[in-house]
Protein backbone atom coordinates (compact mmCIF):
# COMPACT_ATOMS: atom_id res chain seq x y z
CA UNK A 1 0.00 0.00 0.00
CA UNK A 2 1.66 3.12 0.86
CA UNK A 3 5.71 2.75 2.04
CA UNK A 4 5.25 5.75 4.56
CA UNK A 5 5.44 4.89 8.47
CA UNK A 6 1.76 5.08 9.34
CA UNK A 7 0.81 2.23 6.75
CA UNK A 8 1.05 -0.13 9.20
CA UNK A 9 -1.44 1.68 11.41
CA UNK A 10 -4.13 2.04 8.75
CA UNK A 11 -5.50 -1.39 9.31
CA UNK A 12 -5.83 -1.19 12.39
CA UNK A 13 -7.53 2.26 12.34
CA UNK A 14 -9.53 0.66 9.05
CA UNK A 15 -10.88 -1.61 11.68
CA UNK A 16 -11.79 0.85 14.61
CA UNK A 17 -8.62 -1.29 16.76
CA UNK A 18 -6.69 1.90 18.06
CA UNK A 19 -6.89 4.16 20.95
CA UNK A 20 -8.16 7.72 20.63
CA UNK A 21 -4.71 8.85 20.94
CA UNK A 22 -3.31 6.88 17.75
CA UNK A 23 -6.28 7.69 16.11
CA UNK A 24 -5.99 11.21 16.49
CA UNK A 25 -2.15 11.02 15.49
CA UNK A 26 -3.39 8.70 12.01
CA UNK A 27 -6.11 11.38 11.16
CA UNK A 28 -3.75 14.07 11.25
CA UNK A 29 -1.32 12.50 9.13
CA UNK A 30 -3.84 11.47 6.04
CA UNK A 31 -5.08 14.97 6.16
CA UNK A 32 -1.15 15.23 5.09
CA UNK A 33 -0.35 12.02 3.40
CA UNK A 34 -1.71 11.47 -0.20
CA UNK A 35 -0.14 7.93 -0.31
CA UNK A 36 -1.79 7.00 2.95
CA UNK A 37 -5.37 8.33 2.05
CA UNK A 38 -5.38 6.41 -1.19
CA UNK A 39 -4.33 3.13 0.39
CA UNK A 40 -6.74 3.70 3.26
CA UNK A 41 -9.66 4.46 0.45
CA UNK A 42 -8.38 1.27 -1.11
CA UNK A 43 -9.09 -0.83 1.65
CA UNK A 44 -12.24 0.53 2.54
CA UNK A 45 -13.18 -0.07 -1.01
CA UNK A 46 -11.89 -4.08 -0.74
CA UNK A 47 -14.13 -4.18 2.70
CA UNK A 48 -17.05 -3.26 0.61
CA UNK A 49 -16.75 -5.47 -1.94
CA UNK A 50 -15.92 -8.59 0.72
CA UNK A 51 -19.55 -6.94 2.48
CA UNK A 52 -21.12 -7.20 -0.76
CA UNK A 53 -19.73 -10.56 -2.20
CA UNK A 54 -22.65 -13.25 -1.94
CA UNK A 55 -22.96 -14.75 1.18
CA UNK A 56 -22.58 -19.10 0.57
CA UNK A 57 -26.04 -20.55 1.85
CA UNK A 58 -26.02 -23.81 3.73
CA UNK A 59 -28.96 -25.99 2.21
CA UNK A 60 -31.41 -27.37 4.50
CA UNK A 61 -30.24 -31.36 2.63
CA UNK A 62 -26.81 -30.16 3.62
CA UNK A 63 -27.84 -29.37 7.38
CA UNK A 64 -29.50 -32.81 7.35
CA UNK A 65 -26.51 -34.44 6.43
CA UNK A 66 -24.03 -32.69 8.82
CA UNK A 67 -26.54 -34.09 11.51
CA UNK A 68 -26.46 -37.68 10.30
CA UNK A 69 -22.93 -37.26 10.14
CA UNK A 70 -22.65 -36.35 13.86
CA UNK A 71 -25.04 -38.96 14.36
CA UNK A 72 -23.01 -41.88 13.21
CA UNK A 73 -20.46 -40.49 15.67
CA UNK A 74 -22.68 -40.49 18.59
CA UNK A 75 -23.54 -44.20 17.27
CA UNK A 76 -20.11 -45.10 17.09
CA UNK A 77 -19.63 -43.96 20.94
CA UNK A 78 -22.38 -46.38 21.97
CA UNK A 79 -20.73 -48.84 19.81
CA UNK A 80 -17.75 -48.56 21.82
CA UNK A 81 -19.12 -48.36 24.59
CA UNK A 82 -21.33 -51.40 23.88
CA UNK A 83 -17.90 -53.30 23.02
CA UNK A 84 -16.04 -52.22 25.89
CA UNK A 85 -18.98 -53.39 28.62
CA UNK A 86 -19.06 -56.90 26.34
CA UNK A 87 -15.35 -56.94 26.74
CA UNK A 88 -15.44 -56.46 30.48
CA UNK A 89 -18.46 -58.80 31.00
CA UNK A 90 -16.64 -61.81 28.84
CA UNK A 91 -13.24 -61.54 30.91
CA UNK A 92 -15.02 -61.62 34.37
CA UNK A 93 -16.77 -64.44 33.09
CA UNK A 94 -13.81 -66.38 31.79
CA UNK A 95 -11.74 -65.48 35.22
CA UNK A 96 -14.84 -66.75 37.15
CA UNK A 97 -15.28 -69.75 35.37
CA UNK A 98 -11.37 -70.18 36.02
CA UNK A 99 -12.08 -69.46 39.56
CA UNK A 100 -14.59 -71.65 39.96
CA UNK A 101 -12.70 -74.35 38.37
CA UNK A 102 -9.95 -73.95 40.96
CA UNK A 103 -12.04 -73.33 43.65
CA UNK A 104 -14.66 -76.12 43.27
CA UNK A 105 -10.94 -78.86 43.24
CA UNK A 106 -9.76 -77.38 46.60
CA UNK A 107 -12.88 -79.03 48.80
CA UNK A 108 -13.24 -82.51 47.12
CA UNK A 109 -9.43 -83.13 48.59
CA UNK A 110 -10.55 -82.48 52.03
CA UNK A 111 -13.57 -84.72 51.51
CA UNK A 112 -11.98 -87.30 50.42
CA UNK A 113 -9.60 -87.37 53.47
CA UNK A 114 -12.92 -87.09 55.56
CA UNK A 115 -14.63 -89.95 53.86
CA UNK A 116 -11.49 -92.29 54.20
CA UNK A 117 -12.27 -91.79 58.15
CA UNK A 118 -15.38 -94.17 58.88
CA UNK A 119 -17.68 -92.78 61.18
CA UNK A 120 -17.31 -95.26 63.93
CA UNK A 121 -14.05 -95.27 63.90
CA UNK A 122 -13.63 -93.13 66.97
CA UNK A 123 -15.83 -95.74 68.45
CA UNK A 124 -13.12 -98.20 70.46
CA UNK A 125 -13.67 -101.78 69.33
CA UNK A 126 -14.93 -104.23 71.75
CA UNK A 127 -17.05 -107.60 72.29
CA UNK A 128 -20.33 -107.82 71.58
CA UNK A 129 -21.68 -107.72 74.80
CA UNK A 130 -20.08 -104.50 75.29
CA UNK A 131 -21.55 -103.24 72.14
CA UNK A 132 -25.05 -104.78 73.41
CA UNK A 133 -25.11 -103.02 76.36
CA UNK A 134 -24.21 -99.89 74.90
CA UNK A 135 -26.87 -100.48 72.42
CA UNK A 136 -29.83 -102.02 74.35
CA UNK A 137 -29.31 -98.72 76.81
CA UNK A 138 -31.37 -96.39 74.63
CA UNK A 139 -34.85 -96.03 75.08
CA UNK A 140 -35.57 -96.50 71.52
CA UNK A 141 -33.51 -100.47 71.70
CA UNK A 142 -35.35 -101.03 74.67
CA UNK A 143 -38.73 -100.75 72.47
CA UNK A 144 -37.23 -102.78 69.92
CA UNK A 145 -36.31 -105.94 71.93
CA UNK A 146 -39.24 -105.67 73.79
CA UNK A 147 -41.26 -105.80 70.62
CA UNK A 148 -39.24 -108.69 68.89
CA UNK A 149 -39.27 -110.79 72.18
CA UNK A 150 -43.17 -110.78 72.50
CA UNK A 151 -43.03 -111.69 68.63
CA UNK A 152 -40.50 -114.13 69.05
CA UNK A 153 -43.84 -115.72 71.87
CA UNK A 154 -46.06 -115.38 69.26
CA UNK A 155 -44.74 -117.77 66.69
CA UNK A 156 -45.07 -121.32 66.63
CA UNK B 1 -22.17 -15.09 14.49
CA UNK B 2 -24.49 -16.05 17.60
CA UNK B 3 -27.87 -16.92 16.36
CA UNK B 4 -30.96 -15.25 17.38
CA UNK B 5 -32.29 -18.09 19.10
CA UNK B 6 -34.14 -18.07 22.05
CA UNK B 7 -33.59 -20.76 24.89
CA UNK B 8 -30.64 -22.26 26.73
CA UNK B 9 -27.01 -20.36 26.07
CA UNK B 10 -24.40 -21.66 24.60
CA UNK B 11 -22.67 -22.67 27.38
CA UNK B 12 -25.64 -24.54 28.62
CA UNK B 13 -26.20 -26.86 25.72
CA UNK B 14 -22.43 -27.81 25.77
CA UNK B 15 -22.86 -28.60 28.99
CA UNK B 16 -25.92 -30.66 28.59
CA UNK B 17 -24.05 -32.18 25.53
CA UNK B 18 -21.35 -33.40 27.42
CA UNK B 19 -23.41 -34.76 30.02
CA UNK B 20 -24.81 -37.18 27.60
CA UNK B 21 -27.70 -35.37 25.96
CA UNK B 22 -27.40 -35.38 22.09
CA UNK B 23 -30.34 -33.29 21.35
CA UNK B 24 -28.41 -30.62 23.41
CA UNK B 25 -25.67 -31.15 20.96
CA UNK B 26 -27.72 -31.30 17.39
CA UNK B 27 -29.14 -27.43 18.81
CA UNK B 28 -25.56 -26.37 18.60
CA UNK B 29 -25.40 -27.80 14.91
CA UNK B 30 -28.10 -25.84 13.95
CA UNK B 31 -27.35 -22.74 15.32
CA UNK B 32 -23.72 -22.72 13.76
CA UNK B 33 -24.07 -24.77 11.32
CA UNK B 34 -24.84 -21.72 8.68
CA UNK B 35 -21.83 -19.18 10.05
CA UNK B 36 -19.41 -22.14 10.26
CA UNK B 37 -19.95 -23.07 6.57
CA UNK B 38 -19.81 -19.29 5.22
CA UNK B 39 -16.19 -19.37 6.82
CA UNK B 40 -15.64 -22.84 5.99
CA UNK B 41 -16.67 -21.62 2.40
CA UNK B 42 -14.69 -18.24 2.68
CA UNK B 43 -11.34 -20.25 3.15
CA UNK B 44 -11.82 -23.56 1.35
CA UNK B 45 -13.40 -21.95 -1.76
CA UNK B 46 -16.08 -24.71 -2.78
CA UNK B 47 -19.47 -26.44 -1.52
CA UNK B 48 -18.45 -29.33 -1.41
CA UNK B 49 -15.36 -29.29 0.47
CA UNK B 50 -16.34 -26.90 2.55
CA UNK B 51 -19.33 -28.92 3.76
CA UNK B 52 -16.81 -31.43 4.70
CA UNK B 53 -15.34 -29.46 6.46
CA UNK B 54 -17.89 -28.56 8.54
CA UNK B 55 -19.09 -31.68 9.06
CA UNK B 56 -15.40 -32.85 10.42
CA UNK B 57 -15.72 -29.03 12.57
CA UNK B 58 -18.92 -30.76 14.23
CA UNK B 59 -17.53 -34.32 14.68
CA UNK B 60 -14.18 -32.81 16.38
CA UNK B 61 -16.33 -30.55 18.63
CA UNK B 62 -18.62 -33.36 19.23
CA UNK B 63 -15.36 -35.87 19.96
CA UNK B 64 -13.54 -32.04 22.31
CA UNK B 65 -16.72 -31.91 24.25
CA UNK B 66 -14.92 -33.29 27.37
CA UNK B 67 -11.90 -30.84 27.01
CA UNK B 68 -13.42 -27.25 26.44
CA UNK B 69 -13.01 -25.15 29.49
CA UNK B 70 -15.07 -22.60 29.01
CA UNK B 71 -12.04 -20.27 28.26
CA UNK B 72 -13.25 -19.16 25.17
CA UNK B 73 -16.90 -18.93 24.00
CA UNK B 74 -18.65 -21.51 22.27
CA UNK B 75 -18.26 -19.81 18.98
CA UNK B 76 -14.44 -19.30 19.11
CA UNK B 77 -13.98 -22.63 20.03
CA UNK B 78 -15.91 -24.18 16.82
CA UNK B 79 -13.88 -21.37 14.53
CA UNK B 80 -10.84 -22.84 16.18
CA UNK B 81 -11.80 -26.51 15.25
CA UNK B 82 -12.97 -25.75 11.67
CA UNK B 83 -9.71 -23.76 11.00
CA UNK B 84 -7.65 -26.86 12.30
CA UNK B 85 -9.84 -29.07 10.07
CA UNK B 86 -9.41 -26.33 7.21
CA UNK B 87 -5.68 -26.64 7.28
CA UNK B 88 -6.01 -31.01 7.63
CA UNK B 89 -8.48 -30.13 4.57
CA UNK B 90 -5.17 -28.29 2.57
CA UNK B 91 -2.54 -30.63 3.85
CA UNK B 92 -4.72 -33.44 2.28
CA UNK B 93 -5.17 -31.76 -0.81
CA UNK B 94 -1.47 -31.09 -1.08
CA UNK B 95 -0.71 -34.97 -1.05
CA UNK B 96 -2.80 -35.12 -3.83
CA UNK B 97 -2.51 -35.60 -7.46
CA UNK B 98 -2.92 -31.83 -8.92
CA UNK B 99 -6.42 -31.81 -10.10
CA UNK B 100 -7.24 -31.81 -14.03
CA UNK B 101 -8.56 -28.50 -15.60
CA UNK B 102 -11.86 -27.47 -14.75
CA UNK B 103 -12.42 -29.89 -11.81
CA UNK B 104 -13.48 -27.88 -9.03
CA UNK B 105 -11.01 -24.82 -9.06
CA UNK B 106 -11.28 -21.54 -7.92
CA UNK B 107 -12.12 -18.88 -10.74
CA UNK B 108 -9.05 -17.86 -11.47
CA UNK B 109 -9.26 -14.46 -12.99
CA UNK B 110 -9.20 -11.96 -10.55
CA UNK B 111 -6.44 -10.25 -11.28
CA UNK B 112 -7.20 -10.05 -15.08
CA UNK B 113 -8.28 -6.21 -16.03
CA UNK B 114 -11.56 -6.42 -17.46
CA UNK B 115 -12.16 -10.38 -17.31
CA UNK B 116 -14.86 -9.73 -14.54
CA UNK B 117 -16.67 -6.15 -13.93
CA UNK B 118 -18.32 -6.82 -10.90
CA UNK B 119 -15.58 -7.14 -8.16
CA UNK B 120 -17.59 -8.42 -5.70
CA UNK B 121 -18.23 -11.37 -7.76
CA UNK B 122 -14.77 -12.23 -8.27
CA UNK B 123 -14.19 -11.36 -4.29
CA UNK B 124 -14.12 -15.02 -3.52
CA UNK B 125 -12.00 -16.10 -6.19
CA UNK B 126 -9.01 -13.58 -5.01
CA UNK B 127 -9.60 -14.78 -1.44
CA UNK B 128 -8.85 -18.50 -2.72
CA UNK B 129 -5.42 -17.06 -4.63
CA UNK B 130 -4.34 -15.58 -0.94
CA UNK B 131 -1.86 -17.64 1.24
CA UNK B 132 -3.88 -19.78 3.89
CA UNK B 133 -2.28 -17.33 6.86
CA UNK B 134 -3.57 -14.49 4.75
CA UNK B 135 -6.92 -15.77 3.57
CA UNK B 136 -7.24 -16.62 7.70
CA UNK B 137 -6.85 -13.77 9.02
CA UNK B 138 -8.85 -11.57 6.53
CA UNK B 139 -11.84 -13.77 6.51
CA UNK B 140 -11.86 -13.84 10.39
CA UNK B 141 -11.81 -9.76 9.93
CA UNK B 142 -13.92 -8.91 6.88
CA UNK B 143 -16.83 -11.84 7.06
CA UNK B 144 -16.64 -12.49 11.30
CA UNK B 145 -15.90 -9.13 12.15
CA UNK B 146 -13.73 -10.71 15.04
CA UNK B 147 -11.71 -7.99 16.81
CA UNK B 148 -7.88 -8.22 16.79
CA UNK B 149 -7.75 -10.07 20.07
CA UNK B 150 -10.88 -12.84 19.09
CA UNK B 151 -8.87 -13.53 16.06
CA UNK B 152 -5.35 -13.76 17.84
CA UNK B 153 -7.27 -16.00 20.58
CA UNK B 154 -8.78 -18.30 17.53
CA UNK B 155 -5.39 -18.23 15.50
CA UNK B 156 -3.39 -18.85 18.74
CA UNK B 157 -0.78 -16.13 18.11
CA UNK B 158 -0.47 -12.48 20.06
CA UNK B 159 -2.04 -9.66 18.66
CA UNK B 160 0.99 -7.84 16.97
CA UNK B 161 1.02 -11.02 14.85
CA UNK B 162 -2.47 -10.75 13.98
CA UNK B 163 -1.83 -6.20 13.28
CA UNK B 164 1.04 -7.13 10.80
CA UNK B 165 -0.32 -10.43 8.99
CA UNK B 166 -3.57 -8.66 8.56
CA UNK B 167 -1.76 -5.85 6.97
CA UNK B 168 0.31 -8.43 4.50
CA UNK B 169 -2.97 -10.24 3.96
CA UNK B 170 -4.67 -6.86 2.86
CA UNK B 171 -1.56 -5.72 0.80
CA UNK B 172 -1.39 -9.20 -1.18
CA UNK B 173 -5.68 -8.69 -1.87
CA UNK B 174 -4.94 -5.26 -3.41
CA UNK B 175 -2.60 -7.11 -5.67
CA UNK B 176 -4.84 -9.11 -7.15
CA UNK B 177 -7.64 -6.98 -7.02
CA UNK B 178 -6.03 -4.23 -8.53
CA UNK B 179 -7.60 -4.04 -11.51
CA UNK B 180 -10.81 -2.75 -9.60
CA UNK B 181 -9.04 -0.20 -7.49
Amino acid sequence: MSDCTFSQQLGAYHDGELDAIRRGEVERHLAQCADCATALRQMQSMSRWLADAPAPHLSQISLRRVHRRVESVMDEGLLWTARVLSGIAAAVLIVGSIWLVHMGGAPRSTTAQVSTTPPWAGIPASSDAEMTTIATNTPAAQWYLAENSSRAEELP
Amino acid sequence: MQADTPGPDDLELLHRAAAGEEAAFHRLVDRYAQPLYRLAYSLIGNATDAEDVLQETFVGAFRGLGGFEARASVKTWLTRILLTQAANWRRQQMRRPVRSMGESQPASGAAEPGAVVDPRIDVHAALQQLSPEHREVLVLREFEHLGYEQIAQVLGVPRGTVESRLHRARQELREKLKAYL
